[in-house]
């Protein structure tokens, strides 16, 4: 459990990820587009649906 | 026996998917050089694709007739298994399709210097996986009963993956003759499973459809 | 008993429990997916062999886990709609195939970019990756069964019967790197026996499994009162 700190010493670091940064943010950035968009078209087909009722 | 003689009055339901597998087995010879090492090296690949594409070719309209023109529901009216209906059809594509097939893939890889060195177990082989395959395809020929071809297709070519792993290990076990009886007594197990299973499952859909 | 019962086969009191459910599950596993990942990115020790990239591991390994589990959910759920004809049954198959079917798309993409700088390829017809692919193929195969039919009730049951049938392809793709030669290393945690990752990183990981876990329930929640609405009149 005490290994658990803080990895990096600036934001920069923590974007490059000693040059792994572009594989890692890319996963997570398009995961979590994919994830919202997914829950907002839900989201606006209920909407549409429940103004038809 | 109805079945088997409905079938064979088609001359272009049975005779068609051999022919075309045939073809392919003649085509893929000829897009290489006849003295090339791929000839044996490609020829387990292609015999695999080749028994795909001819089992989804022979099972494509196997209920559409019989749904089309109302034999389905009169034989649910009178009170007849389905089950056993498909099971009648079932068997009759294996020995008019599948049986013919399994010759021909041998006696092609025999052409093409495969190395194989149990014929026999290579003809059973090839038989037990195209009679899986074959159950598996009819299953989704059920499913697409008026709905065309691919939608059966699509549905059912996932659940064909395990059986295309399992051939190529075959295939690959028989070239280094390290084929064993288990080997072969595994593929029947399978292929009288699916048959079975895929039959009842093929009754259940079409009852499905009439209803 | 009587209670709990009720949501499965009156479609209202589905509505009702849905809506009561969704706020929770949908925030808590927000909250949660935000800790575990901050947790893993910013606070997890670096890999010794992998470097940062193993970051990877806090949203590929949930998605890879729900990709399969999402399958034996809809599975569950077909075999109650075909043996009690359980009302939802077919609305929860469906919607979770959705969700499956992102969750997959979601494995697979995370799994190819890890393995750029892992193994050198951003594919491999390795067993599990090509496993998870006939997955996601199964995935779509069954959204497209089930929108093909006029007959809702038909398309409903042809579907159920098609998940169980392809459940024969979960253990597989399970056992797959235990049966085959394969690039990927085996489960690095078990409920079973002791895991062989460290605590630190462990923790970020099991919270990721359990956020994500809530908002892919949540997001199935939503869609499928979606599908009711659409259905149904209530």
């Amino acid at each position: 459990m005490e290994k658990l700190k803080l990895q990096f010493s600036s934001i920069s670091d923590a974007l490059m990820m000693d040059g792994h940064g572009i594989y890692v943010w890319i996963v997570y950035l398009v995961a979590a587009l994919i994830l919202i968009a997914f829950s907002a078209v839900t989201d606006s087909k209920l909407k549409m649906a429940k103004d038809c009722e | 026996m109805n079945e088997f003689k409905k079938l064979f009055q088609k001359t272009r339901n049975w005779l068609g998917p051999i022919l075309i597998f045939t073809m392919v087995m003649i085509a893929f010879p000829l897009s290489l050089n006849i003295y090339s090492s791929e000839l044996v090296s490609s020829f387990e690949s292609i015999l695999v694709i080749s028994l795909l594409m001819t089992a989804f070719i022979s099972t494509e309209g196997i209920f559409n007739e019989d749904y089309s023109d109302g034999t389905f529901e009169m034989y649910i009216s009178e009170d007849g298994s389905m089950f056993q209906l498909v099971l009648e059809k079932f068997c009759a594509n294996f020995l008019m399709v599948s049986l013919p097939i399994a010759l021909v893939g041998l006696s092609f890889a025999v052409a093409n210097g495969a190395i194989l060195e149990n014929y026999l177990s290579a003809l059973i082989g090839i038989f037990f996986v195209n009679t899986i395959l074959t159950s598996i395809f009819a299953f989704g020929s059920s499913i697409s009963l008026n709905k065309g071809a691919i939608l059966g297709i699509i549905s059912v070519l996932p659940f064909s993956m395990p059986a295309v792993i399992l051939f190529g290990r075959f295939l690959d076990n028989l070239s280094l003759d390290h084929i064993s009886l288990s080997f072969l007594q595994l593929l029947a197990g399978l292929s009288i499973i699916s048959f079975l299973i895929f039959a009842w499952l093929s009754s259940k859909i079409i009852k499905l459809h009439l209803e | 008993m009587k209670n709990l019962l009720l949501p499965l086969i009156s479609i209202k009191e589905y509505i009702s429990l849905n809506h009561k459910i969704y706020p929770y599950a949908m925030i808590l596993g927000i909250a949660l997916v935000l800790v575990g990942w901050g947790m893993g990115l910013f606070f997890a020790p670096i890999d010794a062999v992998q470097g940062h990239s193993y970051r990877i591991i806090y949203l590929h390994v949930p998605m890879a886990i729900y990709s399969q589990l999402i399958y034996w959910f809809m599975a569950i759920w077909s075999f109650c709609f075909l043996v009690w004809k359980i009302k939802i049954g077919p609305y929860m198959t469906i919607s979770a195939a959705y969700v499956g079917c992102m969750v997959t798309f979601l494995a697979l993409f995370s799994g190819s970019v890890w393995g750029i700088p892992t193994w050198g390829t951003w594919w491999q017809w390795d067993a599990r990756i090509t496993s998870t692919f006939i997955l996601l193929i199964m995935y779509i195969a069954l959204l497209t069964i089930n929108s093909s039919f006029q007959n809702i009730n038909k398309a409903d049951q042809i579907t159920a019967w098609v998940v169980l049938v392809g459940v024969i392809n979960i253990p597989i793709i399970k056992k797959s790197v235990d049966w085959w030669s394969t690039l990927h290393q085996p489960a690095s945690i078990s409920l079973s026996s002791e895991s062989s990752i460290d605590s630190s990183m462990l923790i970020p990981l099991s919270i990721s499994i359990v956020g994500v876990g809530l908002f892919l329930f949540a997001l199935g929640l939503k869609v499928s009162r979606l599908m009711i609405l659409k259905r149904e009149e209530i």
